[in-house]
């Protein structure tokens, strides 16, 4: 089984957490001056990389808190898990950005 | 090789003792929700329930059976369950209350929303671990150590009395289905309710 490392209870198994989608994707401030094509990418678009994703996953049957996870989409191997809000993993910071997807249009002020 | 080295274990060592099952449903339950950084308030709570307030989930200090004492059960970072004698959740709340003033705080009676399963007898680890992904043997799970988990679908606070006694938080609606689970792990051993 897949261990993954909460950042307040240690390694458990998968089967205790829940996968929250991609991490790291910051609301709009000002949303009643988005187009529908800003709103819709910030709503639908995702980066889905091949090789490290930057991750939200929850502890669900645990403590219950959200954290950030790094984990490969090819190997699903994590490379780090940290608390929201904490420094991450050097590997976070290594990872290649993947670029926008066909049709997505780049919001400003909208961290990816 | 003399016989007596090849049979080392006696039949009667083979029959595996029944799993006592034991649902404690009276007992008061109160969930504190406050800032684990502030010492004072973790010494005043302390103070209440007559237990060090526990930090982190390897910890549920515990003073004997839980229909007549004390349990302070870490349910995350700044989450706590207080476990008390059936009746007192009133004055346990208004206690908690008090320890904590006027910090930023939550108290919340939840003790019709769960329920306290006591589960004794030589079998017991075994049978949790059809059902958990805990590692439950004594070395990485002793005497004292607590845990968020899951028994099969439904999530559960667990933690160990003693070696072979453990108990566990269970929300009131799967109590049903945890005594269901529980009666197809316990084929081989069996089961008692109290």
């Amino acid at each position: 089984m897949l261990i993954i490392d909460c950042p307040f209870c240690g390694p458990r198994a998968e089967s205790e957490f829940a996968y929250g989608g991609e991490g790291g994707i910051a609301r709009p401030l000002a949303t009643e001056t988005l187009t529908d094509e800003q709103w819709g990418d910030y709503v639908f678009m995702r980066s889905n990389p091949k090789g490290l994703h930057h991750e939200q996953w929850r502890h669900a049957s645990g403590c219950g808190k959200w954290f950030n996870a790094l984990r490969d989409t090819l190997t699903y191997r994590f490379h780090g898990t940290w608390k929201i809000g904490a420094e991450p993993p050097e590997a976070f910071t290594r990872r290649v950005q993947p670029a926008a997807p066909v049709g997505e249009t780049v919001v400003e002020g909208l961290a990816r | 090789m003399p016989a007596d080295t090849l049979m080392p274990i006696a039949i009667a060592d083979l029959a595996p003792a029944p799993l006592r099952v034991r649902w404690s449903r009276q007992q008061a339950i109160v969930n504190f929700r406050g800032d684990p950084a502030d010492a004072a308030l973790l010494q005043a709570l302390s103070g209440v329930v007559g237990l060090p307030w526990p930090t982190r989930a390897a910890d549920c200090p515990n003073d004997g059976p839980a229909d007549a004492h004390h349990r302070v059960v870490w349910a995350g970072p700044d989450d706590w369950f207080v476990i008390a004698p059936a009746g007192c959740q009133s004055a346990m709340a208004k206690s908690l209350r008090e320890a904590a003033g006027s910090r930023h705080h939550a108290v919340t009676d939840v003790s019709s929303g769960y329920v306290v399963l006591g589960l004794s007898g030589p079998a017991a680890a075994e049978v949790l671990a059809q059902g958990c992904p805990l590692d439950l043997h004594q070395r990485s799970f002793a005497v004292g150590a607590s845990a968020g988990t899951h028994f099969f679908k439904a999530s559960v606070w667990l933690w160990r009395v003693q070696d072979d006694v453990f108990e566990l938080l269970v929300r009131s609606s799967f109590a049903g289905y945890v005594q269901e689970m529980l009666e197809r792990c316990t084929l081989e051993c069996g089961i008692e309710s109290d």
